[in-house]
């Protein structure tokens, strides 16, 4: 099967949104966050970044959202280079939600919690309180009087999920979205970004280490080694090859594992993303 | 009534100028999440009583001195003293002479600290000792002379028999403070090892924004 | 997470805020100006006012003022602790200096030492001077919501005091938390047996820099989400308080008088038999 995938990211679309062109970034004490990194970001689509702890996903996404300015190289956000100057039209653009909800979560309730981005973006109390509401909405938050100390690790997600909405950026960055949560409610955040991109144009970038989430959610994967992306691709050519996955210290996805032990790759059968694909190809 | 203006508007005069060494008003993002967490640990480490000699709280002045600096650490021990107040522990006529006392122990924990381990050369545990140590020492004769200029409200001693008085309280306030001193070198030394960075020693590890480390731990 | 209270005794943020922003009582109705300006007073009446009867009248009211905001009286009580706590600390020795009638006398290392009735008069007007201040205040903290605080923050307090007086206020939640996690953590280990000074003294300066390190890496994340969410200095204000109306006016005024009455009595001619 024809191979798509580019072992070193290959050449800008036009339409990319976000373009990482060759950054590198150290830090203060000699570590190098990120080498070389060349990465974009194409409208309406989800993009995986995967890579074991310390691969750099997280220096990049800070990165995209202005948050660290790199060493060498350039970002460009529709567009825009991104500089100490224009990082403020920047964020209105790239909405980030980190990996730890506790940090992001500061407000005395949720409402005002979420109304905190639309509300440093300039927007009235009131049309930040009705962007606030819809975000609310989307994600399925109901309890907006509540104090988000009290919340559930689930509830918290969906809250920073929602305080990132509210500014309406065209891009959303997540890191380890599902990270610490339980099935039910990793589910959940797994469809509120898939609706994200189907239903509201948002393009989402994330950044995990799960195999199976990646699987089921990406239009393109990019593996994530030692500060640089050593490929990228359709999730179907980058999570079947074991050899790639295993030397960036990752697994193949449960569902490619299941497909390839059971002998059921052939010519014209699409590979399976995810247990509902497999299962049709195994009663078969 | 006078010296609880005397003593708010003395504190008020060394705030602004804390105030106005921040950049008149104008604070990074980052130094004010960690002003403002500073505040709330030093608050939670009050309600932790430390088991031994009957049960001791500590002030953790000295040290904030040494993490944030002392223009940063005034501020916070202002905050301190508004929360400590509303809770009881300390009165609101008091904010402006407690907040003295403890600008005076974040001020000497900082300079103390930094001179004991710059130009004396001593190792973490010691400086950080040594630096408690004195800080609170010195800390605990100013209230000495605060409590004796301005009395005890409702007392009818002299002031010499409140001075008397004061001077017992400070001695037992020093030996506490010899206790702290002992505390805050442990966790100088245990800072070392974990985050040497947090006071002002080598480089921090993946820490975005450097210089501004580098402002709070020297902010002179 | 932890989520009880660490001690009884010592009042928690976390419960503090509960109760203000779950509570709707004719108290937590008030205009939060008028429960701040009433605070102020109290505050004033407390340095002011040196007759033990007139504090004892103030420390009834604040308690009043509190019971009418439907607030727990036994958590009040718990709380008192501190305040008496602190208040003995520093009276115990002026307890037995005060000139005046002895009660009672005993020698200690050569010393006579006398417990007279102005020094349990002083104590006793100390701790309803306490009590009083830190039970207006309690009630004010308990009725008045997280927003309305910071409105009346950012408009009484210079930046950038202000911000870091309102984020502190939030960080306190978090921070309790993490202190109480760690303790029990110690204490799940019967790390509490640990004998010896020095060890349970290592232990928990171990404790408190722990605290200290996650502290200040919880702040650099937070002020990156902040940053990325386009913070730029200034909370922004969601809710605005409306003006006081004529009977906030009254109520202000009434205490007012009552303590122009106490000040002057205090200071100038004694109008109130004081």
């Amino acid at each position: 099967m024809e191979s798509d995938i580019h072992h070193l990211a290959g050449a800008e679309r036009e339409d990319a949104i976000v373009h990482v062109d060759c950054v590198s970034h150290r830090y203060p004490d000699g570590t190098e966050g990120i080498h070389n990194m060349c990465f974009s970001v194409y409208p309406k689509g989800i993009v995986t970044l995967c890579g074991p702890n310390g691969a750099g996903k997280s220096t990049l996404i800070e990165h995209i959202n202005g948050l660290m300015m790199p060493d060498k190289g350039r970002i460009r956000v529709f567009g825009m280079d991104i500089d100490k100057k224009n990082v403020s039209a920047i964020r209105k653009l790239v909405g980030l939600v980190f990996q730890d909800a506790d940090s992001q979560l500061f407000s005395p309730t949720v409402m005002d919690d979420v109304m905190f981005g639309p509300l440093n973006l300039g927007l009235s109390v009131e049309e930040a309180r009705k962007r606030a509401e819809w975000a609310l909405d989307v994600v399925g938050m109901k309890e907006t009087n509540k104090i988000p100390h009290y919340l559930s690790g689930g509830q918290k997600r969906l809250v920073a999920i929602a305080g990132i909405l509210a500014m309406k950026p065209q891009i959303l960055v997540v890191d380890e979205p599902t990270g610490d949560l339980d099935p039910s409610n990793a589910k959940r955040i797994e469809d509120i970004l898939r609706s994200l991109r189907d239903e509201h144009g948002i393009s989402v970038v994330i950044a995990l280490h799960d195999m199976d989430m990646a699987a089921r959610l990406a239009d393109r994967v990019c593996i994530v080694r030692g500060g640089s992306v050593i490929a990228e691709g359709k999730p179907e050519d980058i999570l079947y090859d074991e050899k790639l996955l295993q030397s960036a210290g990752l697994e193949m996805p449960m569902v490619a594992k299941l497909f390839t032990d059971l002998g059921l790759e052939s010519k014209g059968v699409k590979r399976p993303l995810s247990l509902e694909q497999l299962t049709p190809l195994i009663k078969k | 009534m006078f010296w609880v203006l005397v003593w708010s508007g003395v504190a008020a005069g060394l705030v602004s100028i804390a105030l106005y060494r921040q950049g008149r008003g104008q604070i990074s993002t980052r130094k004010l999440a960690i002003a403002s967490m500073c505040v709330a640990v030093g608050f939670a480490a009050f309600q932790i009583e430390i088991p031994v000699f009957g049960g001791v709280h500590l002030n953790l002045t000295p040290l904030m001195g040494i993490l944030v600096g002392p223009a940063l650490g005034s501020l916070c021990v202002l905050t301190i003293n508004v929360f400590s107040a509303a809770i009881g522990h300390g009165g609101w006529s008091m904010i402006g002479a407690n907040t003295l006392v403890n600008m005076v122990e974040v001020f000497l924990g900082f300079y103390a600290y930094r001179f004991l381990r710059r130009y004396v050369k001593v190792e973490r545990f010691y400086s950080g000792f040594g630096a408690a140590a004195i800080a609170l020492t010195v800390s605990a004769l100013v209230a000495v002379a605060i409590v004796s200029i301005s009395e005890i409200q409702g007392s009818t001693q002299t002031r010499a028999q409140t001075m008397a008085n004061m001077l017992v309280l400070a001695i037992a306030n020093i030996v506490m403070g010899l206790f702290e001193g002992v505390v805050t070198g442990y966790i100088i030394s245990f800072l070392g090892k974990v985050r040497p960075d947090l006071i002002g020693e080598s480089a921090p590890a993946r820490i975005e924004g450097l210089e501004d480390r580098k402002e709070v731990a020297a902010d002179v | 997470m932890s989520r009880k209270s660490y001690s009884r005794h010592i009042p928690d943020f976390r419960l503090v805020t509960h109760y203000a922003e779950s509570r709707r009582s004719l108290i937590h109705r008030m205009n939060p100006w008028t429960k701040a300006v009433l605070l102020v007073f109290v505050i004033l009446f407390v340095i002011i006012v040196q007759d033990p009867y007139l504090l004892a009248i103030l420390l009834v009211a604040t308690v009043a003022f509190y019971a009418a905001a439907r607030l727990p009286l036994t958590l009040l009580l718990g709380w008192y602790t501190l305040p008496v706590f602190f208040v003995l600390t520093l009276a115990v020795l002026f307890m037995f200096s005060e000139p005046g009638r002895q009660l009672a006398s005993f020698t200690l290392l050569g010393t006579r030492i006398a417990l007279t009735e102005n020094g349990i008069l002083l104590v006793v007007n100390l701790l309803m001077r306490a009590l009083a201040a830190v039970t207006f205040s309690l009630a004010f903290f308990m009725t008045t919501r997280y927003t309305n605080i910071a409105v009346i923050a950012s408009k009484s307090l210079p930046k950038p005091l202000d911000n870091i007086f309102l984020l502190s206020y939030r960080f306190t939640f978090e921070t309790s938390d993490e202190v109480a996690d760690v303790l029990d953590a110690m204490r799940s280990r019967s790390g509490g047996l640990v004998k010896g000074v020095s060890r349970q003294t290592k232990m928990f300066a171990g404790i408190i820099g722990l605290a200290f390190v996650h502290a200040f890496e919880r702040a650099e994340r937070i002020a990156k989400a902040m940053e990325a969410r386009g913070f730029t200095g200034t909370f922004p204000m969601t809710e605005k308080i409306p003006r006081m109306s004529y009977g906030d006016f009254a109520l202000i005024g009434l205490v007012a008088l009552a303590l122009a009455i106490v000040a002057y009595s205090r200071y100038f001619n004694n109008l109130i038999g004081w």
